[in-house]
């Protein structure tokens, strides 16, 4: 953010100050809900702390309007050192790869209920090391296996959580796993 | 002497082998729990409850205590260590204990933590011990403005925290508190900003915000920077006891404000940690090198994050109010075990209540064993390659951000700050006083609008009840204090200086 153009850094605070002045009719589903509450009804607090984002993004945006040519925005500044990682257009930064590790977490997310806990697991553990550059296979074979085969036995089986089993075929599926590992 | 002669019997039942079995099973579990990122101490405890059920009340209770203690320091490993808070209260340890690792000195982090720790924790007993009566007294005349004035108070240290520029810290902080109107609201049961969805209406829990917006953000770049997880120079980086002795002022007084706001219902440690990094940044006189590795700034929060602990049982012991979500969990297990916490409970069942106090006094000196065997472990943990060990933090975020509520709708949440987290930590937006405002100003919101219902809806009570008053003058002192460096910018900028100042507010020494 801090090396990039003008219009660019005043894209967020101006979305913000937007969000926060759009989003006040939506507090409630049905504003005439509201409607013969006092002033501090359910739509009070959420009304101040909008008008608390408006205010701070009007500013920033003031902030980066004001100092165009400073090399750099209230963002920018705000980077404590030593506690921030390179800038992302840094040499030693991969951003396709964080990108791609991002789809793979998401993906993993949306997954998650289709293919139930353990294929769901399985699949990202193994997809998130050829990613972090591993490519022994029996790493990238045992790691998953043994791994989610562990997350099984102590979240399922000893935790007694109800992890996500999948939908349909892989829901019965997952249950067939879990009676041939013991855990049902 | 009766209450020495009473924590005696408490020490017997205590070093019972049942009893103390289980206190050291705690310990560890609430270690290695708070370590993990992703898997909370409050979520191990609220695991272990239906375990204590095969127990007695007091092994239970030491059980709990156990996880408690060694959780809240457990999630410091990880962020002097990783820089990835296994709890929200070891976020400072990442500010100032993260960098030390980074400069080989992870060793010096690790004891200054603990010996902070263990001081504080051990303090806060004492006090649990054999202060509880007259501070029950005093949190008795505590009211909803008081509540309210106490949490304002800690979001007030979101200005102390911020390193550089308060407005983006503050708009970080009121996002935070617009995140945490998402749900159905504390006083008439309407849902807010919930578009219809069913989902939406129950809210975002902050734990699942917190795992998003740290563990998975952090673990996305564990694979894009070749970043070196393990301790630089293991061998290096010890500090002596002279140089512990050194660091005293700065654990007393993170002891101090710990043992102060861990008394205060709904503050907690994270509370107490942020409050006391923000106040010893100022006390220190070293506020300009904070964030860089400073002893002081580690030693000061890891204090006051431990002494919560005991203290947030007073008010759970005496009054039957638990002071974080950890003592909501313990309230739960008295009373799923036929104890009632609460004035008469000291006189009723004074045995288990010293049994407790022991047990709690134990816990915090055998942290040092338990805190030290999870650390090496942790770091023999850190030898596994950084893809490994990247893709099991985020699926037990996952697991852990689905087991708060055991719904599949925290998952998408927790991954979705986990994007937000990652964009925000690329951009240098805060995303601390997004978390503590997510945590916060549920807790405001609620102290606020009943306060307001129960004083007729007059302001003025915030400021006319002395307590309140004195907390919301400490909260107005403590910003302007805070700001002071900010404010002095300004006015040298408007000045027509052209030389910045630093965001202490003085001349760089080059300048």
């Amino acid at each position: 953010m801090a090396h990039h153009p003008l219009l660019l850094r005043l894209l967020a605070p101006a979305l913000l100050l937007a969000g926060s002045v759009l989003a006040a009719p939506y507090i409630v589903q049905d504003p005439e809900m509201l409607a013969g509450l006092s002033g501090t009804g359910p739509g009070f607090w959420p009304k101040a702390m909008l008008w608390g984002t408006g205010v701070c993004a009007a500013l920033w945006l003031v902030a980066e309007v004001l100092r165009p040519r400073r090399g750099g925005g209230l963002a920018a500044e705000a980077v404590p050192e030593g506690t921030v990682p390179p800038a992302p257009d840094g040499s030693d930064y991969d951003m396709t790869r964080a990108i791609v590790g991002l789809v793979f977490t998401l993906l993993y997310g949306v997954l998650l209920p289709i293919l139930g806990f353990p294929l769901a697991t399985l699949l990202f553990v193994a997809a998130w090391l050829f990613l972090g550059r591993i490519r022994r296979l029996s790493l990238l074979v045992l790691v998953p296996v043994l791994g989610t085969l562990t997350l099984c036995y102590v979240f399922v089986l000893l935790a007694r959580m109800p992890l996500e089993r999948g939908a349909g075929a892989m829901g019965e599926a997952t249950v067939r796993l879990y009676q041939l590992l013991g855990i049902y | 002497m009766e209450s020495f002669d009473l924590l005696l019997g408490g020490f017997a039942a205590a070093l019972h082998p049942a009893v103390f079995l289980v206190l050291a099973f705690g310990l560890v579990t609430g270690t290695v729990a708070g370590a993990l990122p992703g898997i909370s101490f409050v979520n191990a405890m609220a695991m272990a409850l239906p375990f204590t059920y095969l127990m007695q009340p007091t092994a239970a209770m030491a059980f709990l205590g156990g996880i408690y203690v060694g959780g809240v320091f457990g999630g410091s490993i990880s962020s002097i260590l990783i820089n990835i808070p296994g709890t929200p209260a070891s976020l400072p340890a990442c500010w100032d204990g993260h960098p030390m690792t980074r400069a080989g000195k992870p060793q010096m982090a690790l004891r200054i933590a603990l010996t902070s720790s263990a001081t504080g924790g051990l303090a806060s007993a004492l006090l649990l011990t054999f202060a509880a009566p007259p501070f029950a007294r005093f949190a008795l005349t505590f009211d909803q403005p008081e509540f309210f004035a106490a949490t304002v108070l800690g979001l007030v240290s979101v200005i102390a925290i911020a390193k550089e520029q308060p407005i983006l810290s503050l708009l970080s902080m009121f996002l935070g508190m617009l995140i945490g109107t998402v749900g159905v609201d504390p006083l008439y049961g309407m849902p807010r900003f919930g578009f219809g969805q069913p989902m939406l209406q129950s809210g975002v829990n902050w734990i699942v915000v917190m795992i998003g917006l740290f563990a998975v953000a952090e673990v996305i770049d564990l694979i894009c920077e070749e970043r070196e997880l393990r301790p630089k120079a293991a061998g290096g980086g010890s500090i002596s006891f002279r140089g512990l002795w050194g660091l005293k002022n700065s654990i007393l007084r993170g002891t101090g404000l710990g043992c102060m706001i861990g008394m205060i219902p709904g503050a907690g440690a994270t509370v107490g940690a942020v409050i006391a990094y923000g106040v010893e940044k100022q006390a220190s006189g070293k506020g300009a090198r904070f964030g860089t590795g400073v002893p002081e700034g580690l030693a000061a929060p890891e204090a006051a994050k431990n002494a919560t602990t005991g203290a947030a049982m007073i008010p759970l012991l005496t009054l039957g109010i638990p002071g974080s979500a950890a003592t909501a969990i313990m309230l739960g297990a008295m009373i799923l075990h036929g104890i009632n916490p609460g004035p008469l409970l000291f006189t009723s069942d004074v045995s288990t209540v010293y049994t407790i106090f022991a047990a709690m006094i134990l816990a915090n000196l055998l942290m040092i064993v338990a805190a030290l065997a999870v650390a090496k472990g942790f770091s023999t943990l850190m030898r596994v390659p950084p893809a490994v060990l990247g893709a099991f933090i985020i699926v037990l975020s996952v697991v852990g951000a689905y087991g708060v509520r055991n719904n599949i709708f925290d998952v998408y949440v927790c991954l979705f700050f986990g994007l937000v987290g990652w964009g925000m930590k690329r951009t240098g937006f805060p995303t601390a006083p997004l978390v503590l405002g997510v945590i916060l100003g549920p807790l405001a919101e609620r102290y606020f609008l009943t306060s307001l219902v129960n004083y007729d809806n007059d302001y003025a009570i915030f400021f006319t009840r002395p307590i309140s008053g004195t907390i919301l003058g400490l909260a107005v002192l403590f910003g302007l204090w805070s700001l002071w460096p900010a404010i002095q910018d300004l006015r040298h900028r408007r000045a027509g200086r052209t030389t910045p100042l630093d965001h202490t507010g003085r001349v760089p020494e080059d300048g």
